[in-house]
């Protein structure tokens, strides 16, 4: 028992992949249970529904599944699980948007840039002091998806620029300065509720 | 002079504190002198440490049978295609062997198609002409030479006789 425990708790995950390639199914099975929570959370910043963050999901560890001999040893395994959960989330959100934009076109509405509508604005959520996880939350899902993506990695996920580089296959540089502009954003969306901030 | 929006690009790694000294230093200069961009950087760092201490989502208890069931659904799927692929596979390679072995018999049983009598097969008279041809030739020489020399055996004195034509002189 205290074996099993150390096992599963101490193999890393390039072991377990390694296992699971070979046909080990429990190794797949540590694998879900060690990255189910991180990879949801990353998938529900971005979508901002956990119904479809856990379809997401199931879809991301489905390809993992299928998709075994992929993985190469040469990249982290959690680089690689994120690349593809994150290529997932993206592709949902590319959906919606074609959906809203055939849902306003079919009502007559105007032909323009589309917002999700901010319901963070209604004064009665607000506070001078606290700011909630949901009006995050809501100023995170406005953010464009390479904004909203490097934030995510970044402050929710707390990976190094280099990582997420290696995750989104963009040059360090261009992480840093998206990570420091999506703050900016945040904050200047934000800005009226931190009034109290000194 | 640093302008605002230099420095503003440095906030970041001011924040994550992975700034040169020099650098560093640059940003406290500025935002000592300039109230907007102070703000703006209290406010960035204020709204990083709170992005970071967001309340985690887990994923709901039926996650794990709900993923069981869907790979075991994609499982099923794949095998009942795979099946159908092997099916189809191997009916097309009963069809190519089928046309194989015809082929084959077809070439061998190839000779046997000359001895056709011309009228029934379609090609024959074609090529018959062609072959009777060359094989006439030599043939038809050696009558027209055997057809001389018995000419001349029969009619020995017309050998060196002058042929006289209408109106020549004698």
């Amino acid at each position: 028992m205290e074996n099993q425990v150390r096992y599963e708790n101490e193999t890393s995950d390039e072991v377990l992949i390694g296992r699971f390639q070979q046909g080990d199914n429990y190794a797949f099975d540590l694998l879900v249970k060690r990255y189910k929570d991180p990879l949801i959370n990353f998938i529900y910043r971005f979508l901002g529904s956990q119904t479809d963050a856990e379809d997401v999901l199931q879809e991301t560890f489905l390809r993992l599944y299928k998709n075994k001999h992929y993985y190469k040893e040469i990249a982290k395994f959690s680089t690689w699980i994120y690349t593809i959960a994150g290529n997932l989330a993206k592709t949902e959100l590319r959906k919606r948007r074609r959906r809203t934009f055939f849902s306003i076109n079919q009502f007559g509405g105007e032909e323009k840039d589309y917002e999700i509508p901010d319901d963070s604005n209604n004064p009665e959520q607000e506070t001078n002091t606290q700011i909630t996880d949901d009006i995050i939350q809501a100023a995170i899902e406005r953010l464009s998806p390479k904004f909203k993506e490097v934030i995510i990695l970044r402050d929710i996920q707390g990976f190094s620029y280099e990582e997420i580089a290696d995750m989104i296959q963009v040059p360090l540089g261009t992480v840093k300065s998206r990570v420091n502009r999506a703050r900016l954003k945040l904050q200047d969306d934000l800005q009226h509720l931190m009034k109290d901030v000194d | 002079m640093n302008s605002c929006d230099n420095v503003k690009a440095l906030f970041s790694d001011y924040i994550d504190d992975s700034l040169s000294a020099e650098q560093r230093a640059q940003v406290d200069a500025h935002t000592a002198d300039c109230a907007e961009c102070r703000m703006v950087l209290k406010q960035v760092a204020h709204l990083t440490q709170r992005i970071q201490t967001m309340s985690a989502i887990s994923a709901s208890d039926a996650f794990d049978q709900s993923l069981r069931n869907r790979i075991m659904e994609n499982y099923a799927t794949e095998s009942k295609s795979s099946l159908k692929r092997s099916f189809t596979f191997g009916f097309s390679g009963a069809a190519v062997l089928a046309a194989l072995t015809f082929f084959i018999l077809s070439t061998f049983e190839g000779p046997s198609v000359e001895t056709v009598p011309a009228g029934i097969s379609g090609a024959a008279p074609k090529a018959q002409p062609e072959l009777i041809r060359r094989e006439a030739a030599p043939q038809s020489a050696l009558a027209a030479e055997t057809l001389k020399k018995d000419s001349l055996k029969n009619t020995p004195a017309r050998v060196d006789q002058k042929i006289q034509l209408v109106g020549q002189d004698k």
